[in-house]
């Protein structure tokens, strides 16, 4: 490792080195805060405030603990959204972030959500055309009991633009949490995300979908940690490779003792388009409870020869069917974010 | 409240059985240059292999221990003894065999099997063979099964310096190179050119010294067309101090070639099981691993193939069993580098009694692969609740022309089948031994009928005590 890296998205149980899967090395850069172009929506139930920049240092995000402190001593403060208890929020919150050319930047929010309050957030990523940078971003979640939080985050960086993002949960009783990431531009993209399902019956769900082409770069460590009983966690991701492009799926389902009654499942579906393109897939559970179901599957490579088959007779050439089957899967994630502007904007990126 | 039932842990008796070291040559305790040296000279190796040895040597000084696995802070190299010779010459006769190491053997059933179902038996008593014969018309095809000793110095010498630790070089990893160091004892076997064995060859090995290491070299060159079953038994009596295995096994497949390779591995659970295993299959060619892993206290065992040739295959498959004060990382590695090759993978792990079972796997599918397939499956059971099970499977896949599938599946046992049965007259524990035997049948189908009762019978033991 270069002096001047540093490790992150470490995967919680390391394999074999030379694979190069235990953990992303990022250089280091002196990040700036708060440069970029930032607008807010925040419906009126919702509450927004500044605190210090280590605040909610309790919830833990996937990138790693160096991440963290690094960003904690590059930024000087610290957004919390906070619904109040039983409040629930119809209109999204939105935040779209434009980084300008040479940002370097770092932002953080922490999201309280209070017992059985309702929120969703979106935060949109964009660039300026040809810009170069980086932005080093995290979302905190506290989800309190019976509350439910929806979390869509949506890449649509320039060619050039590398991201950091990261994001930590803690789920109370009966707490809800969906994710929905869409990864669509940036050259590289570190995704940290980790969710701990502390309370009985707390949920997450989470659905991830990316579409890269050229030589961009997905690196992806996403961790649920089950410690309440009969808590349940369902991962699906789905992709398209093209190009030289690559991307690295970290998964881990880690059932903790005394999480009884528990349940987790994950499954990655991917396409190759190009021969040039690279996959790399690590799902892993732990298990240290006997009560417990786990699972995960993945397919990579073609598309489902059946299927294949079956399109051909309906008189579509194989191009045009991974064609046709890429844009699918991309508006089917595309329908999950529940801003109008947004959704355009991604469908047509 | 429900009533634990409080059953000791497994009756080992058999394997347990300890012999006296009788005017045994023990080279002295550690790891250094004089020592590898010394080693050497005692074995007359050829001057390459002394270099050999000592470059390892350097190489192991080198590497650091892995950071990824089990702990094995319990193992302390400078405490190990690498070589213990059994006071006696390599036989042909079991008659000529000492009685107390003949009637280790006995009781481990070896000269019946070999009566009975195998080709050829070769038996390692620490860090030599004591005894070595392959039946006469097995011999007559060409078949050539031997000690590596006698083959680094015979008429295949060049042809073992050719393969040696080539599939497994020391600068994989640090016990790789300590095997490349230490090395003694294995078994050579070369089967010429469409040469079909009918009947297995196997290799029993027995660590009888305490604090010993025992570090065998299995080198197998089946030559194009020819087929071959080769099965390899390990135990040791258990001790209070750690012992150590660093075998390594090199399997040439050559082409349109097939080898299955089994192995029922139960050594002592003060045992360090560092094991390395890799094939190399070249164009049409097959690989079969059966793994039962049942015993050491720590295991670190995942037999690689390397599909070299355009339609080679591999098959894994193997089960886990992880009882009290057990840490056994286990799975395999496939590496996919030429057209239309194809790999499966299917194995069980069970965890019981505080067992730790780790999963762990790795499918690569190169840019010269097109066409390839690959499917792993892996089920872990999960027997009580002080016990853990982790899977860790990893695919790296660089051509768009491949078929990869991955499932894994972890749980318990169900309570409806273990009530099923009960309703027909078993006892619980029967129930889960029953249900753990019929979870591990894919290893138990696939191997020699002696051999899969063996296997049930290790499982039946090992639930002894599981309910609860």
């Amino acid at each position: 490792m270069s002096k001047n890296n540093f490790k992150i998205n470490t995967i919680p149980s390391l394999t074999w080195n030379h694979l190069k899967m235990n953990e992303a090395e990022v250089e280091e850069v002196q990040v700036c805060p708060d440069l970029s172009e930032v607008n807010e929506q925040l419906p009126e139930t919702i509450t927004a405030t500044e605190m210090q920049p280590g605040y909610a240092s309790d919830i833990k995000g996937g990138a790693g603990e160096v991440f963290d402190s690094k960003l904690k001593s590059n930024i000087d403060k610290c957004h919390v959204l906070t619904c109040k208890e039983g409040v629930i929020t119809e209109a999204p919150v939105v935040i779209s972030v434009n980084f300008k050319d040479g940002s370097v930047e770092g932002r953080k929010y922490v999201i309280e959500a209070e017992a059985n309050s309702k929120t969703t957030i979106v935060t949109d990523f964009s660039s300026d055309d040809g810009a170069k940078g980086r932005s080093c971003f995290q979302t905190l979640i506290r989800i309190g009991k019976g509350a439910e939080v929806t979390l869509v985050q949506t890449d649509r960086l320039s060619s050039d633009f590398e991201l950091i993002n990261d994001v930590g949960a803690v789920l109370e009783e009966d707490a809800i949490l969906n994710i929905v990431h869409i990864f669509l531009g940036g050259s590289n993209i570190y995704q940290g995300c980790n969710i701990v399902l502390k309370g009985d019956r707390a949920v997450v769900n989470k659905d991830i979908g990316y579409f890269l082409k050229e030589e961009q770069d997905l690196d992806m460590n996403y961790v649920v940690i089950h410690e309440g009983k009969k808590t349940e966690c369902d991962i699906k991701a789905s992709g398209v490779l093209e190009g030289e492009s690559s991307k690295l799926f970290r998964g881990t389902i880690d059932f903790k003792n005394g999480c009884a009654g528990s349940k987790g499942a994950e499954i990655e579906e991917v396409i190759l388009r190009d021969d040039t393109a690279h996959n790399k897939t690590i799902p892993v559970i732990l298990c240290a409870e006997e009560d417990v179901e786990g699972s995960h599957g993945a397919t990579i490579g073609r598309i489902d020869e059946d299927l294949i088959f079956y399109m051909q007779t309906r008189g579509f050439e194989e191009e045009e069917i991974y064609k046709l089957i890429s844009k699918s899967r991309l508006l089917s994630f595309c329908s999950k974010i529940p801003d109008e502007d947004i959704r355009a904007k991604t469908m047509t990126f | 409240m429900k009533e634990k039932t409080i059953v000791s842990d497994i009756d080992r008796n058999v394997y347990d059985i300890k012999d006296e070291e009788k005017d045994a040559y023990r080279i002295e305790e550690g790891l250094t240059p004089e020592i590898v040296e010394k080693l050497s000279k005692e074995k007359n190796d050829p001057e390459w292999m002394r270099e050999f040895r000592l470059n390892s040597l350097k190489i192991y000084n080198e590497l650091k221990v892995p950071e990824w696995g089990p702990s094995i802070d319990g193992l302390n190299m400078d405490e190990i003894v690498t070589y213990v010779r059994p006071n006696t010459k390599m036989s042909a006769k079991w008659s000529e065999v000492p009685d107390d190491i003949k009637n280790t053997f006995d009781r481990l059933g070896i000269p019946q099997a070999e009566r009975e179902s195998l080709a050829g038996v070769g038996a390692q008593y620490d860090s030599e063979l004591v005894y070595h014969n392959v039946r006469k018309e097995v011999e007559e095809l060409g078949v050539i099964y031997t000690d590596m000793e006698s083959a680094l110095t015979g008429p295949f010498a060049d042809m073992v310096k050719e393969h040696f630790m080539k599939l497994v070089p020391p600068t994989d990893h640090k016990f790789a190179a300590l095997h490349g160091a230490v090395w003694s004892g294995g078994s050579f076997v070369y089967v010429p050119p469409g040469v079909s064995v009918e009947i297995p060859l196997q290799s029993y090995f027995r660590l009888n010294a305490p604090g010993a290491g025992q570090f065998e070299h299995t080198l197998i060159i089946v030559e194009e067309g020819a087929d071959l079953h080769f099965i390899e038994g390990c135990s040791a009596p258990k001790y209070n101090v750690a012992n150590l295995h660093a075998g390594c096994v090199e399997l040439f497949v050559g082409k349109n070639a097939k080898l299955r390779y089994s192995t029922i591995e139960n050594w002592s659970k003060n045992m360090y099981n560092l094991n390395t295993k890799r094939a190399k299959v070249e164009e049409g060619g097959k690989v079969e691993w059966i793994s039962g892993s049942f015993g050491s206290h720590v295991s670190y065992l995942y037999p690689m193939s390397v599909l070299n040739g355009k339609g080679a295959r591999s098959e894994f498959t193997g089960v886990t069993f992880a009882g009290n004060d057990q840490n056994l990382d286990t799975g395999t590695k496939v590496v996919h580098n030429a057209p239309d090759t194809s790999s499966y993978v299917n194995t069980r792990s069970i965890s019981k009694d505080g067992g730790i079972s780790t999963f762990r796997s790795a499918v690569v599918i190169t840019e010269k692969a097109k066409n390839s397939k690959s499917s792993v499956s892996c089920e872990s059971l999960m027997v009580d609740n002080i016990s853990r099970s982790d899977t860790i499977p990893a695919m790296d896949i660089r051509t768009r022309y491949a078929d990869v599938g991955h499932e894994a599946k972890i749980g318990k046992i169900s309570d409806d089948a273990v009530f099923y049965l009960m309703s027909r007259g078993l006892s619980e524990e029967e129930a889960k031994a029953l249900i753990v035997s019929g979870f591990a049948d894919n290893v138990s189908k696939e191997l020699p009928v002696e051999y899969a009762v063996e296997m049930n019978n290790l499982i039946r033991l090992e639930m002894k005590g599981a309910i609860g």
